[in-house]
């Protein structure tokens, strides 16, 4: 076989068809995994029978205790999406309705090759210079689906879901954007590999993007329309939002690419802001050098180190989902449009002024930014967990 | 109407006093520190006046409900309670008009209540005193809904709990308590399959037993009397759920004077002699308007007559005495 | 008219929040509701008309059935409007009435719980609905533990309540009243100083005491717009008078007042509970009926008798005829029929999702509403 074939098409397909279906079990295993953690969370069980017969047939009795229930819930809700009617509306709209769900799939699933998951060559699938801008471009695509699918469906609770998203959408991708500028100033590259590799080098964007980081999590919260922003399927009044006609397979699309853009914002979030798969400061300790230094097991330990960061991400939506209320539409807007975007633009001008200043005179601006960066977090933890007067009480309403 | 109240004392009445054994006269509770300064402005419209269990009832005269509402709201009772209708007409040794509309006032100043009523009969209108207080709109609408009760000025005198369309008013006396049937599954174009009304269904006109018409005896009673008579001659009552309901809407028209299941076949092939093929199948049925042919027996006689139907085993009350006697009457028309 | 931006919406019957069988048709301008028009009448059972066709003591079970999640307050109103038309109202013995308050402040307890987990899962807060449940099912197990039933309970009868506590019921009330100020803690620290839950709740469906009083809104939604005003202190039945608790008021009427009146309301009826458990262990086990007839024929009046249920001024009109067993004519005063009148004044000019926040605040079960 030719040796650019090899290297342009089989290798990259080989390594995206690994990549792919890793992620398709994170997804499935996070569906259950967030119905588990739902449960602990809130005083109840959660999915914790399916399979544990197989289990307990299969592996000896000193083990069981330790095999968490439920296990194939995680095959059988697949199934189960397979196996049901598939109910199309007499009067929505056919082709688009059937679009709609399919749209959404192909840039989640596209993103996923230029993703690197690990050290590379090996654990990168494609290695494009421009990576974090295509990923950018891609999932903002997304949105049509929902919009298509929420109008297709010729309900007014679905075209109200389908709208509030693509205003929710479009508002957030600004921030998100924008969030994104004071690293790649910091970096100086586009290519995420160079960016973890600057933060093993450096330290993690976190501490000097402080602000950017937390922009970037508020606004990936929304893009994915999860608690406390998911108001395009707020089951509470819009029944389910945009895709309130749509039935098995159809909606476990919209479901398969909700958690995958889950993932890939997550993998940004963990590339940008917490030095993917390297776990080092200032070139010491995990880099990508040491880690190619030790082969395959290297690169495997890295990408093990990736997903454990990603996956901790994505407990962190669950955390969320558990915590908040949800917004109202135009106080989602207000705290996009009032305080997110020019916060993000703040951000950037600060960070510009100091990458500048320190160009100029030679000192490492990120060294200034993160000890602000640490102090902001020093704050806020004395401020969260100093003791505090108990809650107010309607009896102080009373005596107002 | 800014009659934001206090912290009502401690010492509050006990609400539940037995009743008084010596019954005070009109002028003496009128005189009442409760109601006095209410009845100066508007004494002379309260007709009578009753107490009952410590509590005051005063009957004011219909058309000057309203007047006596502001003069008391205006005393302080600022929150309407509750608005009740009631129908007197089976009640032992009435006299007076069909219906009465009770108002229980509260006084947050006061902390205590009164009560207003009016009398009316089925077609005299009550003033609306949604005036006064919002909260009677719905309050009347309900006393309209479940008696018939007109409120006049009402902004929006529409049923409430029962559908647009409803056929009577439930909580008359005369409404049989087992209900009517709605025509859910006589009428399919209005009452879609799997029964309900359809929202919004009252542009349907004439033959409708379910459109309300004002024409009270439409739907006609549940027979309590005739079951509790067969009851006495030692039968049981009849069995099926509607039978009754079914029958008072099979009732003989002029044109078509065999529509009355009481009558034995003969008798109504009889009365049909005259008329054309469709008539005589019509008397060949069994006159229940069952519909478990899928029409009424109207309907299918004349899809019979017409050939949209060639089945004769449809009806089911009629048993074998109907089929046998379509069965003649088409082979009479071949 | 339509405006050309406005759209028509049917919020309901069939939707996830309008609390069952409520069906508000929306006009809205965007999201911006213009108007609103509450239908009702999907559980509508004619229970009125069945009050008129049984006997007095036949109807307890029936009350039940209108407010569900609160059918000890309905049994406590109609028996004890009941016995104010036949004048034995002072003659309740003193455990049976101490019986009858724990059972209902119970019942408010479980009803007020119901509401915040129904209310917080509406405005997208998942957590607190199951902790809210989590203690409910302590409650019902206490009411099943009495009554043998968990939701209908028809636990008192016209005259006294139909039968003596269990043993040990006493104890197991006791325990839970001591670990449940702990859990409104908790429920609280949830929500009460939630950024977003204040976003959602601070002068939402704002209503003033004036309009308040004029619309007919009673229990916690008048008390949330300032106005102190408690059936179980204006007007006492029971033994209410004897019992230590304070009226929580709020101040601007909005939803978050609301929300603390009735967090409050917790507290205070919790407290109720822990001196009613050693006032019923004063009394003598079984003295639980006052000595009248067994067939309950009431002379001819009529009366109105209203208690402070969980959503607010429950009344019951009785006309009896003297001649019959069964009531002449039974008119219920449901505090949800009438609370729920104000909804199209509260919500206009508000957005979609405050309309359910709105219907959650308002507190109604439509089987009360209907009836």
């Amino acid at each position: 076989m030719p040796e650019p074939l090899m290297r342009y098409l089989i290798w990259p397909l080989v390594k995206f068809l690994v990549a792919f279906l890793i992620v398709q079990v994170i997804v499935a295993a996070m569906n259950y995994i967030e119905r588990r953690l739902l449960g602990l969370m809130q005083a109840r069980l959660g999915p914790n029978r399916v399979g544990n017969e197989v289990f307990e047939k299969i592996t000896p009795r000193s083990l069981h205790r330790f095999i968490p229930g439920g296990l194939l819930q995680i095959i059988a809700d697949p199934i189960k999406f397979i196996l049901k009617e598939d109910i199309v509306p007499s009067s929505s709209e056919k082709v688009a309705y059937f679009l709609g769900p399919m749209l959404p799939l192909i840039p989640a699933f596209l993103v996923f090759c230029l993703i690197p998951y690990g050290p590379p060559p090996t654990f990168v699938v494609t290695h494009v210079n421009v990576g974090l801008l295509l990923i950018l471009a891609l999932t903002s695509t997304g949105v049509y689906g929902i919009i298509l699918g929420g109008w297709a469906s010729n309900n007014k609770y679905s075209l109200m879901g389908g709208l509030r998203s693509a205003a929710q959408m479009v508002s957030y991708e600004v921030p998100f954007g924008l969030s994104i500028v004071g690293v790649l100033m910091l970096c100086g590259s586009f290519d995420l590999v160079r960016i973890i590799n600057y933060q093993a080098d450096h330290i993690w964007n976190l501490f000097p993007q402080l602000i950017a980081a937390f922009i970037f999590l508020v606004a990936m919260n929304a893009e994915n329309n999860r608690t406390p922003f998911d108001l395009p399927e707020a089951e509470s009044e819009l029944v389910a939002g945009y895709h309130t006609e749509y039935s098995a397979m159809k909606f476990a699309f919209f479901m398969l690419a909700e958690y995958s853009s889950m993932i890939v914002n997550c993998c940004l979030m963990v590339s940008l802001f917490f030095g993917g798969w390297t776990l080092a400061i200032n070139g010491y300790g995990l880099t990508t050098g040491v880690l190619r230094g030790w082969g395959l097991a290297g690169g495997i330990l890295g990408a093990v180190i990736f997903i454990s960061k990603v996956m901790l991400f994505m407990l962190m939506y669950i955390w969320f989902r558990a915590t908040f209320p949800r917004f109202r539409f135009d106080q989602l807007m207000d705290l996009g449009w009032k305080w997110m975007i020019p916060l993000a633009l703040a951000n950037i001008a600060v960070t510009a002024v100091v990458v500048l200043l320190g160009l100029q005179f030679n000192f490492q601006g990120e060294v200034v930014l993160s000890i602000a960066g640490a102090a902001i977090i020093a704050f806020t933890l004395f401020l969260l967990l100093r003791p505090r007067a108990k809650v107010i009480h309607a009896r102080r309403v009373s005596e107002a | 109407m800014t009659d934001v109240p206090q912290q009502p004392s401690a010492t509050a009445p006990k609400p539940a006093a037995p009743a008084k054994p010596v019954a005070r006269s009109l002028d003496e509770i009128k005189r009442d520190p409760l109601v006095a300064r209410a009845c100066e402005r508007a004494g002379d419209a309260i007709i009578s006046a009753k107490e009952f269990a410590g509590e005051i009832s005063l009957t004011v005269d219909r058309e000057r409900i309203v007047e006596v509402a502001k003069a008391f709201r205006d005393d302080g009772f600022n929150y309407l309670v509750d608005l009740a209708g009631v129908d007197y007409s089976s009640y032992p040794n009435w006299t007076g008009d069909r219906f009465g509309v009770s108002y229980m006032l509260y006084s947050f100043s006061k902390n205590n209540r009164v009560r207003l009523k009016v009398t009316t009969d089925e077609n005299t209108p009550i003033p609306s005193v949604t005036s006064v207080w919002k909260t009677a709109n719905w309050h009347e609408r309900e006393t309209f809904d479940m008696f018939g009760i007109i409120f006049e000025g009402h902004p929006n005198l529409e049923r409430i709990l029962m559908w647009d369309g409803f056929n009577g008013h439930p909580l008359r006396k005369d409404f049989p308590i087992r209900g009517i049937d709605t025509g859910a599954r006589i009428y399919p174009e209005v009452f879609p399959e799997g029964g309900g009304p359809k929202a919004g269904s009252t542009g349907k006109d004439v033959k409708d037993v379910n459109i309300y018409k004002g024409d009270w005896p439409h739907y006609g009673t549940w027979p309590v009397a005739e079951i509790a008579a067969r009851a006495a001659e030692g039968g049981m009552p009849p069995a099926p759920e509607l039978a009754g309901v079914v029958a008072d809407t099979a009732k003989p028209t002029e044109e078509a004077p065999w529509h009355d299941p009481e009558k034995a076949l003969p008798e109504r092939m009889e009365l049909a002699r005259a008329g054309n093929l469709k008539d005589k199948l019509f008397a060949a049925m069994a006159q229940t308007d069952c519909t478990a042919c899928g029409w009424d027996c109207e309907g299918y006689a004349a899809a019979l007559a017409s050939g949209e139907t060639t089945d004769i085993t449809l009806c089911v009350p009629g048993e074998d005495e109907t089929e046998s006697m379509l069965k003649q009457l088409m082979a009479g028309k071949a | 008219m339509f405006d050309v931006h406005e759209m028509e919406v049917n919020f309901g019957p069939q939707h996830p929040s309008t609390h069952g069988v409520l069906r508000v048709i929306l006009k809205i301008d965007g999201e911006r509701i213009v108007d609103a028009k509450p239908i009702i009448g999907y559980l509508h059972r004619g229970t009125e008309k069945l009050f008129e066709n049984m006997s007095y003591p036949m109807c307890i079970p029936h009350t039940d059935r209108m407010d569900y999640v609160a059918s000890a307050t309905n049994n406590l109103g109609f028996v004890e409007t009941v016995e104010k038309l036949m004048g034995i109202t002072k003659q309740i013995p003193k455990r049976a009435q101490l019986m009858r308050v724990m059972l209902s402040e119970l019942q408010r307890l479980s009803s007020h719980l119901l509401w915040l987990a129904t209310h917080a899962i509406d405005i997208g807060a998942m957590t607190p609905f199951f902790y809210c449940f989590r203690e409910r099912e302590q409650i019902l197990d206490l009411f099943e533990e009495y009554c043998g039933a968990r939701l209908t309970l028809n636990c008192m009868r016209i005259g006294g309540m139909p039968e003596d506590l269990p043993p040990g019921w006493l104890d197991d009330v006791e325990a839970f009243v001591d670990k449940f100020d702990a859990a409104i803690d908790e429920y609280e620290s949830l929500l009460t100083n939630n950024r977003i839950w204040k976003k959602r709740t601070v002068g939402i469906g704002v209503i003033s005491p004036e309009e308040a009083i004029d619309w007919g809104i009673t229990g916690p939604p008048l008390r949330g717009s300032g106005v102190e005003w408690d059936l179980r202190r204006a007007q006492p039945y029971e033994c209410y008078p004897e019992l230590q608790f304070e009226i929580p008021i709020g101040k601007n009427g909005d939803t978050y007042d609301r929300y603390l009146v009735r967090m409050e309301e917790m507290r205070q009826s919790n407290w109720i509970l822990k001196q009613c458990i050693p006032l019923v262990k004063a009394t003598p086990a079984g003295d639980i009926k006052a000595k009248i007839s067994r067939v309950v024929r009431p002379p001819e009046g009529e009366v109105y008798h209203s208690i402070e249920s969980p959503k607010g001024e429950l009344g019951y009109y009785i006309i009896a005829d003297g001649k019959t067993q069964n009531a002449y004519r039974c008119h219920v005063r449901p505090p949800s029929f009438v609370n729920l009148q104000a909804l199209p004044a509260m919500a206009k000019g508000h957005l979609v999702s405050d309309l359910v926040a709105l219907i959650g605040t308002i507190d109604i079960v439509l089987g009360e509403v209907d009836r």
